[in-house]
């Protein structure tokens, strides 16, 4: 048997990765591979959405200038040297790391980046935007103290299921870009019969 | 130990299905090395979750 090594590398399908990034399993479906689009779809959602179901819903922000602007600098250093000093969305990543892996679900994590482009401040409950209101927006920080305390841990482990199913995405966007991490059988045999037939025949 | 009291771990087992399965899907594209990988990474986990459960439970009771 020939090793995958053997085989020409797969041409990569930067549609469907991206299609992949806004609905999990999008690329996939656009590539052929149906049954496998629905199943990346609906288990990423589930896992999305069950974890922000343990958060009551309010464990997937980030938060804006008008939360962040009072906060101290964060600035990345050595010594008493500043080497980066972080600003706008970079400030707000730092103090809401756990949306850098949130993001990668695609469309479903949108709406926060809205509310965070919004400014929608967090001690203003009527406050929100056409559509979406203040679903993914920053909540008070009395609201968090009480779901921390109250949840029996259930708010902290939502925002971790959120995290994993954006970070399991990329595994997502990379299956629809250069197709899956192990090559079966059937492709590697056909690769060599395509790579064989095409050599040549030597006249003796 | 009531086991039937409300518990986060009783959330566990959906992270487990879905990180063996999207995993495991993300790496072959026949059904039958799906199911396989997955079951395969599935029981790994849970094993490895039940070790540390089981170590913990003994500190806490015994140390």
């Amino acid at each position: 048997m020939p090793a995958p090594e053997e085989t020409e590398p797969r041409k990569l399908d930067w549609l469907a990765a991206l299609l992949s990034y806004l609905l999990p399993g999008l690329g996939q479906v656009l590539q052929g591979r149906i049954a496998k689009g629905v199943l990346f779809f609906v288990s990423l959602y589930t896992l999305f959405f069950y974890g922000m179901a343990l958060g009551a819903m309010k464990n997937v922000w980030l938060p804006p200038k008008a939360v962040t602007a009072p906060l101290p600098e964060v600035d990345i250093g050595y010594r008493n040297t500043s080497i980066f000093k972080a600003e706008g969305a970079l400030k707000s990543l730092a103090y809401r790391p756990q949306f850098l892996g949130q993001f990668w679900i695609g469309a479903a994590a949108w709406p926060a980046v809205l509310q965070y482009l919004a400014d929608t401040p967090p001690d203003n409950p009527q406050q929100g935007l056409p559509i979406v209101g203040r679903y993914m927006a920053t909540p008070p920080d009395e609201e968090l103290q009480r779901l921390q305390r109250d949840g029996n841990k259930r708010w902290d482990l939502g925002w971790v299921y959120t995290l994993i199913a954006g970070v399991l995405n990329l595994l997502v966007i990379y299956d629809a870009l250069a197709g899956p991490a192990v090559k079966d059988d059937e492709e590697v045999e056909k690769a060599q019969a395509d790579a064989n037939a095409k050599k040549p025949e030597v006249v003796s | 130990m009531n086991l039937f009291a409300v518990s986060i771990y009783w959330d566990l087992p959906v992270l487990l299905v879905v990180v063996s399965i999207v995993y495991s899907a993300t790496r072959h594209d026949r059904w039958d090395r799906i199911f396989r990988e997955a079951f395969r990474w599935g029981t790994q986990i849970a094993g490895f979750l039940a070790l540390v459960g089981v170590g913990l439970y003994l500190l806490s009771t015994y140390l």
